[in-house]
């Protein structure tokens, strides 16, 4: 999997953000998702998925601060400031909790179970 | 040849001048981002503890039975001002705890209220010896809440003084849970676990709830397994009152006097036990106008105990290198969210005086910065794992709007440092104790979740 996101980091462009934004989402994954209950092939999708995702989100948010960013200038370098982290942690917090739920659905399925 | 018609050196120095101005920017923002990356990193040793001892223990907190050979005289205080709405329940509850009549004392401090609340409060306490009533008049009153547990103290005659709030409804066994921990000599005070009764009210008590979570599940949690500072947080906790009474009381001159006594606590060579087990139900604040208060109480109270304690904690013999570093990150919390617009300001100034680019590496240090902050001094994968162990499936999709409680948290905690700062200048106290409001809506939430409230 380490190959496979390593070809993918060399095939799109990524800006340095990103990269710190992708660095903290696969350490949370791993270690804080990875020790909770739950199959590891779901996990393991899960974190795959998520990955995926922030491809598309980088893809698409530097696209749109491209285009935006000739039209604005000056002004733009102000508000680049407090909206990209918040920007780009939105997908990351969102992400986490769609799949905390997903795995609180399965444990809990199983508690009722037993 | 730039300088070639600058005779007497005035672009060269305006020169020097920006480039100064911008290294000062620069290293100022990186210290921000250093101590803001400590928090995270602190968030996420808590997160990892909690996690792991989950995997171990099962998902639940394990519950240990409290020892029945064990039981002190206890004295219960319960400050209330015009909580005529509330205090009818907790009263009815301290009638239904399983602890021993005989070994309990209920004191009831009606501080100066003009409601009905000293009133429904005699009626119980003349249905129940081991209630009692203390009555403040206006003279005395109204002076907050340390005041008034001071004033309760007074009469108190238990080996251990426990605190409730009015607008709390604690589980039947919870003496006995939180009694047990004294057993330990170096136990000087407990906390139990704050839950939040009236979370489906609207979203503001949702995002409360959640924030609970976060800072009950694991934050105390693992504060507790790693030996750090775990924190009393004023109510469902108490000390033995004999240390209590050793450390002069409450503080009156402290907004949060219940983070002033943990760190009395510990530094007198004592530690605060955390009990996760022992639960209690809070009446959350159901507007953002009422949030604001009381974060505001919370973060200037916070503050004023940082600049009391930190150089005590540093100096302190008692306290371990973990225990002052804890010590001293839990002192400055409510700092973190200045620090946010601190470097959101040097941020943008740095973005006009140096950059023309919108991109640049630095600016990714400011991202790392937020993780530690979104979701109120907790992080959001905190609260998610916490949201986690506790079953709570439906929670969890709230997590991103904590964002929301960041950028609130911003306004309230910069001004109760402007307030702070304004008050150290012109040495006047300006405390001013406003007061919670409960709308007693919760008592519909108790109807409605008997089965597991009544346990």
């Amino acid at each position: 999997m380490a190959l496979v996101l390593g070809i993918l980091y060399g095939l799109i462009p990524i800006t340095w953000e990103t990269a710190q934004t992708l660095f903290i989402f696969n350490a949370l994954f791993l270690l804080i998702l990875m020790p909770l209950g739950g199959s590891w092939a779901r996990k393991l999708a899960i974190h795959l998925l998520g990955n995926i995702l922030s491809f598309i989100w980088s893809t698409v948010f530097y696209l749109f601060v491209h285009s935006i960013a000739g039209q604005m200038d000056g002004m733009f370098n102000a508000l680049y400031v407090i909206l990209s982290p918040l920007l780009n942690v939105l997908w990351v917090v969102a992400f986490w909790s769609t799949s905390l739920t997903f795995l609180a659905g399965k444990e809990e399925k199983k508690r009722w179970k037993t | 040849m730039v300088y070639k018609f600058d005779l007497f050196g005035w672009k060269r120095r305006k020169k020097a001048v920006e480039n100064l101005i911008i290294e000062i920017l620069e290293a100022l923002l990186i210290l921000a981002t250093a101590l803001m990356a400590a928090y995270l990193v602190r968030h996420y040793i808590f997160t990892l503890t909690v996690a792991k001892k989950s995997k171990k223990n099962g998902s639940s907190v394990v519950a240990i039975s409290s020892d029945q050979s064990y039981r002190p005289k206890v004295s219960i205080l319960i400050p209330a001002r015009n909580e005529e709405r509330v205090i009818g329940r907790i009263l009815q509850r301290m009638t239904e705890l399983t602890y021993p009549k005989d070994k309990l004392q209920v004191i009831v401090i009606d501080d100066a209220s003009t409601d009905k609340t000293g009133t429904i409060a005699d009626q119980y306490s003349r249905l129940h010896p081991y209630i009692l009533v203390m009555r403040r008049n206006k003279e005395e009153g109204g002076r907050g809440k340390a005041a008034a547990l001071n004033a309760g103290m007074k009469l108190a005659d238990g080996e251990i003084v426990l605190c409730f709030d009015a607008d709390y409804y604690p589980r039947r066994d919870i003496i006995g849970k939180l009694v047990k921990e004294f057993k330990n000599p170096k136990v000087g005070a407990v906390q139990g676990r704050v839950v939040v009764l009236n979370e489906p009210q609207n979203v503001v008590t949702r995002l409360v709830s959640l924030e609970r979570i976060g800072g009950y599940r694991v934050d105390q949690e693992a504060r507790d397994s790693l030996g750090l500072i775990a924190q009393f947080g004023g109510t469902v906790g108490g000390f033995r009152r004999a240390l209590l009474e050793t450390l002069g009381g409450w503080d009156e001159n402290i907004l949060a006097e219940d983070t002033d006594l943990t760190f009395r606590v510990y530094l007198a060579g004592y530690k605060v036990k955390y009990v996760g087990d022992a639960e209690c139900y809070e009446e959350a604040v159901e507007s953002w106008r009422a949030y604001w208060k009381q974060r505001y109480r919370w973060a200037k109270g916070h503050m004023q105990c940082a600049f009391k304690h930190w150089l005590n904690v540093l100096k302190s013999k008692k306290l371990g290198l973990r225990e002052k570093i804890d010590g001293l990150l839990l002192l400055n919390v409510y700092f973190l969210p200045v620090i946010v617009l601190f470097s959101w300001i040097i941020g943008i100034s740095l973005a006009f005086l140096k950059f023309s680019q919108w991109s640049t590496p630095f600016w990714a240090t400011s991202s790392i910065a937020l993780y530690s902050s979104i979701g109120n001094f907790a992080p959001f994968y905190e609260i998610g794992v916490g949201a986690y162990l506790d079953g709570r499936k439906r929670a969890q999709w709230l997590v991103p709007l904590l964002l929301f409680t960041l950028l609130y948290n911003i306004p309230i905690c910069t001004k109760a440092l402007i307030d702070i700062l304004i008050s150290k200048i012109t040495r006047k106290n300006n405390n001013c104790w406003e007061k919670t409001e409960h709308s007693g809506n919760g008592n519909c939430y108790i109807m409605n979740n008997t089965k597991t409230l009544e346990r």
